[in-house]
């Protein structure tokens, strides 16, 4: 707070001494962004624990070169040993095998949603809040996409285009498109009002290039920070899709599912539940202290 | 205030029209032929031609559209093709369970989120607050369904507290029906108290740091009567925000809730009609659940604008 | 009574908070005495600590983590750093009481001005929440808001901003304090609003045998209304007097550039105005020897290694300074 004092015009300094200190300001600014960057723990929790998933996805080929479909019907319903460290399924498949797998499908579902909603989100705010037409045609489908919880609306649209990972993210993405527009077009209402972009209007410089070269880069971290929570979001709403049968269809394993085959079956075998259970909650807690690290990181004033 | 509320309304219509075309949509607009693909491939053609007629399909996209709009107006929401009722009863009966699963779930998360956010604020930094904001973050981290199953592994499987599944009605008893309803509801709040607490305890902490309450302190006011007074109703419209999103969220996510207890209620109404592909209930359901969660908001908003004179004062 | 009775005497605050960067002194020995009916000024750049002086004269900041003061702050003697807590809420808005910068965010937003006025009353005097509507009701006509019966009940933002900072100046005012702290008061308002407020505090100094602490970084203002001016730099009193004899005759570089700094109506229009050099050291990177040393024009050796004291000069007259500018009459 006292530090940001300081960071206040002071009367009784000119143009020259005003650029100094503006110059000063920055790089004691820069030093403390870095040092904030050392010290924000929930980032680095939040991106070693997302790391360690990611390399366990990517490594599922290499530490189980046999696929996840392997069943051994005699070793069915096994708990935690030394060969199946986590257990093995009602069919004998091993459970660690299956959650690696599944988690390339969890995550990449994520991944896969993040990206979509990112570049449709992004696209519509910039548009709907430049336009004064866009935008009261994206806001109010936007608004009315809102009005059915998000749940629901995925639920129904993939009842209708039938289960499928495609299908998943393609729902999902709709569901969670508007979110990112309504914080784009927020950023973009505001930055529109900055002296400079009046003055490049003024300029004559053209529409697009405005949007795309001077008010995008000034909105992508809101929308970065708000994209990094749909991540985890989307994840939870896979899990959940497939939970309930709807979702990613068995035998290609994804979080959801495991737990929907494990549920039938959970008073005898717990770890089909629990350990699946741990995956999606380690998982997502990683991204959301990610995504709480990265607001504090680029948007300091909001915390 | 009158007029913010018809403003309020007059602004619901145009909402409402674009939903009730993105909810037609997503049935009519599909590729394929519906009728085709509830009775699946071995269908014979008599049999399709006959459900077309009896959906509609065989109209222009527009007319079935007027007809369907037309029909909510009269109350007609069209009819099941599996179950021999009409529309309204279908929801109202399946209602009455996720609307008490959902009201209670709502008891607990805010009956528990709004009091320790407010603690957490208060004292700030002490082991009560990190102790909040752990249950908070690991509670905005799992998903319902996880919540569920592990209760239900604990509660209901190792510690017989509560029965493992099943639903009874508020006529059979008012103990039992809450029995049967406690881990549901626990498992559908859990999330949404971690969402309520840490938007309390924000909300309160963003409050306490505003200059007006410094001015009450240098007015001589007590922090007592600081937090009544001046805190807590300014802290309170947020979370009312926060409050309005849960309690539909908590409507659409019984769907999951009920799917794991075996409770007789929208949700099992949902994922039973996506198995039978009863496309005609999934979108009757869908846009009353959306009526609901405009009225909802509407009610929030008015709400909003009785607490808050800035609002009233942007429509004079 | 004494007009010139010390009612409020500084001795030695310091207040020191807690950092990222450990304990960072912001306010560092700054002495001073307000009169019972004078105006004191105190004047310097942002930052310099003028706020959080006065601040900590009403113990508003959060003791239990982030600040340590230091010193005494003596009101009719009583030390009010060893008064428990409890006593000290009594004191605000009683005997001391403040006015701050921003009116919109310093008014509860979602209450009526009235019953904000009668708060102040009711939690000190021994009066129903009734009778103090009552007397907040004259308070609002005393601070000259026209049509008060009807501004009464309405909600601070339905007020312009001089009519808020009127009814914040009725609630500072509202148990008639010995002290009123104003923290910038008119900082946020047009120039015609400006002269309108100042013009009122005067009045109410005059009438109420109150004493004002007036902060500010206009130095316009400090010479329209304040009889004694204090200068601080970096949380430190650099100079302290007369206002006009401060501001004819300054004795302290860093007063001597602030004046300069000022445009005149009457110069030459080429002649660019004079700036100080450098900026303002962030706290914890405070000198060795004489705060302002870095930024001042005379500075030499001794000025860098030892840090001088605050002495009287002639009557009524401190500065903090080893070489104080001794040229009379320079400037008029």
């Amino acid at each position: 707070m006292k530090e940001n004092e300081k960071f206040q015009e002071e009367p009784g300094l000119d143009h020259l001494a005003m650029h100094e200190l503006k110059i000063k300001l920055y790089e004691e600014h820069k030093k403390i962004r870095f040092r904030r960057l050392l010290k924000n723990q929930r980032m680095i929790v939040g991106g070693i624990l997302t790391l360690i998933i990611v390399a366990l996805a990517i490594a599922a080929p290499f530490l189980f070169p046999e696929g996840p479909h392997v069943m051994e019907v005699s070793e069915r319903l096994k708990g935690p040993s030394e060969t199946h460290v986590l257990g093995t399924d009602l069919v004998g498949r091993d459970l660690l095998c299956r959650l690696l797998y599944g988690a390339r499908v969890s995550i990449g579902v994520g991944a896969a949603v993040a990206v979509i909603t990112m570049a449709a989100g992004l696209i519509m705010g910039l548009y709907a809040g430049y336009y004064k037409t866009a935008d009261n045609i994206v806001m109010r489908v936007c608004d009315s996409l809102k009005a059915i919880p998000s749940i629901l609306l995925a639920i129904a649209l993939l009842a209708i285009m039938g289960s499928g990972i495609e299908n998943v993210i393609i729902s999902v993405s709709i569901v969670y498109t508007p979110d990112v527009a309504r914080i784009a077009r927020t950023a973009v209402l505001s930055a529109k009002e900055q002296t400079y972009i009046e003055a490049l209007e003024a300029a004559g410089a053209g529409t697009n290039r405005i949007l795309w070269l001077n008010i995008a880069p000034n909105i992508i971290s809101s929308v970065i920070i708000q994209v990094s929570f749909i991540f985890a979001t989307a994840i939870v709403t896979e899990a959940s899709l497939s939970f309930l049968g709807v979702g990613v269809p068995v035998p290609e394993p994804s979080w959801g599912n495991i737990v929907y085959e494990g549920k039938t079956v959970m008073f005898q075998a717990w770890w089909l539940v629990v350990y699946p259970s741990l995956f999606i909650a380690a998982t997502v807690l990683g991204l959301n202290l990610l995504g709480d690290g990265l607001r504090d990181f680029l948007d300091p004033q909001n915390t | 205030m009158k007029k913010y509320i018809l403003k309020r309304i007059l602004t619901m219509i145009p909402v409402f029209i674009i939903t009730s075309v993105i909810i037609f949509s997503i049935i009519h607009l599909t590729p394929g032929d519906p009728a085709r693909v509830i009775l699946g491939d071995g269908a014979v053609e008599e049999d399709v031609i006959a459900l077309q007629k009896k959906m509609g399909l065989d109209k222009p996209v527009l007319v079935q559209y007027a007809d369907w709009v037309g029909g909510i107006f009269k109350g007609d929401l069209g009819e099941s093709l599996f179950i021999d009722e009409p529309m309204w009863e279908i929801i109202v009966s399946h209602m009455k369970p996720t609307l008490s699963l959902t009201i209670y779930a709502l008891l607990i998360a805010a009956g528990v989120g709004i009091p320790f956010g407010i603690l957490a604020a208060k004292y700030r930094g002490s082991v009560l607050d990190h102790g909040v904001t752990l249950v908070s973050l690991c509670g905005i981290s799992v998903p319902n369904f996880v919540v569920a199953l592990l209760l239900m592994l604990l509660f209901a499987f190792r510690i017989r507290l509560f029965p493992v599944a099943g639903y009874k009605t508020l006529e059979e008893g008012f103990i039992p029906h809450i029995r049967y309803l406690t881990l549901p509801a626990v498992a559908l709040g859990f999330i949404h108290m971690a969402l309520i607490m840490r938007m309390t305890r924000s909300s309160v902490l963003e409050v306490l740091s505003s200059d007006y309450v410094k001015m009450a302190r240098a007015k001589g006011v007590g922090e007592a009567a600081i937090m009544v007074r001046h805190a807590l109703k300014n802290a309170l419209l947020p979370i009312i925000t926060v409050i309005g999103q849960t309690t539909i969220t908590l409507l659409a996510g019984a769907v999951v809730s009920e799917a794991i207890f075996n409770i007789p209620g929208i949700g099992q109404l949902v994922v039973t009609s996506i198995e039978r592909r009863d496309y005609m209930v999934i979108q009757a359901v869908v846009l009353v659940i959306a009526l609901i969660n405009m009225v909802v908001t509407l009610i929030l908003d008015i709400l909003y604008a009785i607490i808050d004179p800035r609002i009233r004062l942007d429509t004079r | 009574m004494d007009k010139n009775e010390i009612v409020l005497e500084v001795k030695g605050l310091s207040t020191a908070f807690r950092t990222e960067k450990g304990w960072l002194k912001a306010v560092d020995g700054v002495d001073f005495q307000v009169k019972r009916k004078e105006i004191l000024g105190i004047v310097g750049e942002s930052g310099c600590g003028k706020s959080v002086t006065v601040q900590s004269i009403m113990r508003l900041y959060d003791e239990k983590r982030t600040v340590k003061y230091g010193g005494e702050v003596l009101l009719e003697g009583q030390n009010l750093f060893q008064i428990p807590f409890k006593e000290m809420r009594r004191i605000r808005g009683e005997k001391i009481s403040m006015v701050f910068q921003d009116s919109l965010s310093a008014l509860n937003p979602l209450m009526k001005v009235g019953p904000q006025i009668a708060e102040a009353i009711y939690i000190h005097k021994k009066v129903s929440e009734k009778i103090a509507m009552v007397q907040a009701m004259d308070m609002i006509q005393a601070v000259g808001i026209p049509t008060p019966e009807k501004r009464f009940y309405q909600y601070p933002h339905e007020l312009s901003g001089g009519m808020r900072q009127r009814v914040m100046i009725a609630i500072a005012l509202a148990c008639y304090p010995m002290i009123l702290i104003a923290d910038e008061p008119t900082t946020a308002l047009d120039v015609t609003i400006q002269a309108q407020i100042l013009e009122l505090m005067k009045k109410l100094n005059r009438e109420m045998d109150m004493g004002i602490i007036l902060i500010t970084h206009d130095l316009a203002v400090v010479s329209q209304t304040c009889e004694r001016v204090l200068v601080m730099y970096l949380g430190q009193v650099v100079e302290e007097g007369n206002t006009e004899e401060v501001f004819c005759y300054p004795f302290h570089p860093y007063t001597v550039s602030l004046m300069e700094s000022i445009p005149h109506m009457e110069g030459e229009r080429n002649k660019p105005l004079t700036t100080i050099k450098g900026t303002v050291p962030l706290l914890n990177q405070i000198p060795n020897g004489c705060r302002f040393a870095p930024r001042c024009p005379k500075a030499n050796e001794k000025c860098r290694k030892e840090s001088p004291g605050l002495i009287s000069i002639t009557k009524g007259r401190k500065v903090r300074c080893w070489y104080p500018v001794e040229e009379r009459g320079e400037r008029t």
